[in-house]
């Protein structure tokens, strides 16, 4: 869709309320003036833009405004940062390393050296999810690790106490594939050992006492003992079966117990959700009929707005949302994100607002009393009472609502507070709206600085519309 | 120009735009509107950050 000239001629003759021969020649005044612009000297028109020839061509500059009106629909989105650097995240993985070094350094001296080279490992963007999926594939490994050498702790204490012949078990475990010569060197080193009263470790390794090599070489006393030995051996086997049988049954107990306890967190997050759901679901009708338009249907208003007739977006022309939380921008952008241009941020903090007002409501009795007329602009203003003689201004839209009614009751209690209060209607799919909005202003930046005295959620949670 | 003129002519262009028309203005250009979706680029300080949509103003000089 185009526009022609002459199209663009009568256009501006209805708006501006002259002949269209007035507005053609200024026109083309004007055309001569932008196509006879200089190298150096740009052609400057207020609100509009700036011409300039750059590298031997004519070129336009939009005017701030201009574009910040155009850009409406996406007013508040602000850039967001979804991946930290490369430097960052190496200082926070470091970190976790760090912790992790000093838990595990008591028990698994292995999985210490694992850790420590992965922490020289250099962290690329690009190789972070492989690397997190590594270090979740660790961590079950480092367990089992861990655990190994629990159990080998456990037997070692128990050998401790045992003596010789839980010793030549663990042995077993250890050097599986052990020669007999070996294991005889060993019975004699530790035969000599016994008498010396070595600490358990290296008792430990004296075990194969018991072997069949052993007993052909020692005495009949001895293998009488080696009888009374296995005799014990046997019953503190069976005691550490029992004891071994009898743990993870403990141990499933508190799994069970941890099991409930998930499912009665389970079941209360579940009967929450329900409850909030219910509460929104009323909320929403309540404002559906009473205060407030739904989101969607305010989306589906303002995309409307922009596509109807001129007439109508005469009157819902481009606004722009001046200052909102950071929160809310984050939001917006989120919204930006998942469905590009489509939704309208502007509204969806609008829709806040509203939703809020029934919070605030008893706080809007601290609206600052403050004039906020504007200096050098006579006819504008925050408070006071509405000017009809302006045409067009901008106001701060604080709320929008689906009942007229709603709206000239806000409208009122905006007015008894001493502001300037505008009902902005606007039609969508057949359904009116009707914004509420506070305050009259020559500019932009004006209304801006307007609405930062409007107290809470109003500061934040609104934006500044042309009326 | 008279500013009566000047900010219907605003008012105008800036209506025409927003709805995504182009306006031919004879012996000067065109002027539309183009949208930039969003995407995401590295800042200076190697942040990943996603930039939100923008529309912007192209003016084409007319060929003489």
């Amino acid at each position: 869709m185009s526009i022609s000239q002459k199209k663009l001629v009568e256009k501006i003759a209805k708006k501006a309320g002259v002949e269209a021969s007035v507005v053609d020649e200024q026109l083309k005044n004007l055309i001569k003036e932008a196509t006879s612009v200089e190298k150096g000297k740009p052609v400057k028109i207020e609100g509009f833009g700036t011409f300039r020839l750059k590298k031997g061509r004519l070129s336009f500059d939009t005017d701030e405004v201009l574009g910040i009106e155009i850009n409406y629909r996406y007013a508040g989105m602000t850039p967001i940062v979804i991946q930290e650097s490369a430097a960052d995240k190496e200082a926070a993985e470091s970190e976790k390393i760090e912790t992790g070094k000093v838990t595990s350094t008591d028990t698994k001296p292995a999985s210490d050296a694992e850790s420590e080279e992965s922490s020289t490992e250099k962290v690329t963007p690009a190789e972070e999810s492989k690397k997190d999926t590594q270090a979740e594939e660790q961590v079950p490994l480092d367990d089992q690790k861990k655990e190994e050498t629990k159990s080998t702790k456990k037997s070692s204490e128990e050998t401790d106490k045992s003596g010789e012949g839980s010793a030549s078990k663990v042995k077993e475990t250890e050097k599986p594939a052990s020669d007999g010569k070996k294991k005889k060197a060993e019975t004699t080193a530790a035969s000599t050992e016994k008498k010396k009263d070595e600490p358990a470790k290296k008792e430990e390794k004296t075990a194969p006492k018991t072997t069949p090599d052993s007993k052909e070489k020692t005495s009949v006393t001895n293998s009488e003992k080696k009888e009374a030995a296995s005799a014990d051996k046997k019953k503190k086997d069976d005691s550490e079966k029992s004891s071994s049988k009898q743990k993870p049954k403990g141990g499933k107990k508190e799994f069970k117990k941890n099991d409930n306890q998930g499912l009665i967190i389970g079941a209360v997050a579940i009967a929450a959700i329900i409850l909030i759901a219910f509460i929104i679901f009323l909320n929403r009708n309540n404002d559906n009929t009473a205060t407030t338009p739904s989101q969607v249907e305010i989306a589906q208003t303002e995309t409307s707005a922009t596509t109807t007739e001129p007439e109508d977006l005469s009157e819902s022309q481009p606004a722009e949302k001046v200052t909102s939380s950071e929160e809310s921008e984050s939001a917006d952008a989120e919204t930006a994100s998942k469905s590009d241009d489509q939704n309208e941020p502007v509204e969806v903090t609008e829709t806040k607002s509203a939703e809020a007002e029934a919070t605030t409501e008893s706080t809007n009795s601290d609206l600052p009393k403050a004039e906020m007329a504007e200096p050098g602009s006579p006819g504008y203003g925050l408070k006071g009472t509405l000017n009809p003689n302006l045409s067009s201004y901008y106001s701060i839209i604080l709320h929008s609502l689906t009942s007229e009614v709603m709206a000239e009751q806000q409208a009122q209690s905006f007015e008894k507070k001493g502001y300037r209060s505008v009902i902005d209607r606007y039609q969508k799919d057949g359904k009116s709206f009707f914004r509420v909005g506070v305050g009259q202003f020559e500019t932009i930046p004006n209304a801006q600085s307007a609405a930062k005295e409007l107290p809470a959620p109003y500061n934040k949670e609104h934006f500044v519309k042309r009326i | 120009m008279d500013d009566n003129i000047r900010e219907a002519l605003i008012a105008v262009f800036r209506e025409e735009l927003i709805k995504k028309k182009t306006i031919e203005v004879d012996d000067l250009g065109t002027f539309k509107t183009v949208h930039i979706k969003q995407y995401q680029k590295q800042d200076p300080s190697g942040d990943l950050v996603l930039m939100p949509p923008k529309d912007y103003i192209l003016f084409t000089p007319q060929n003489k």
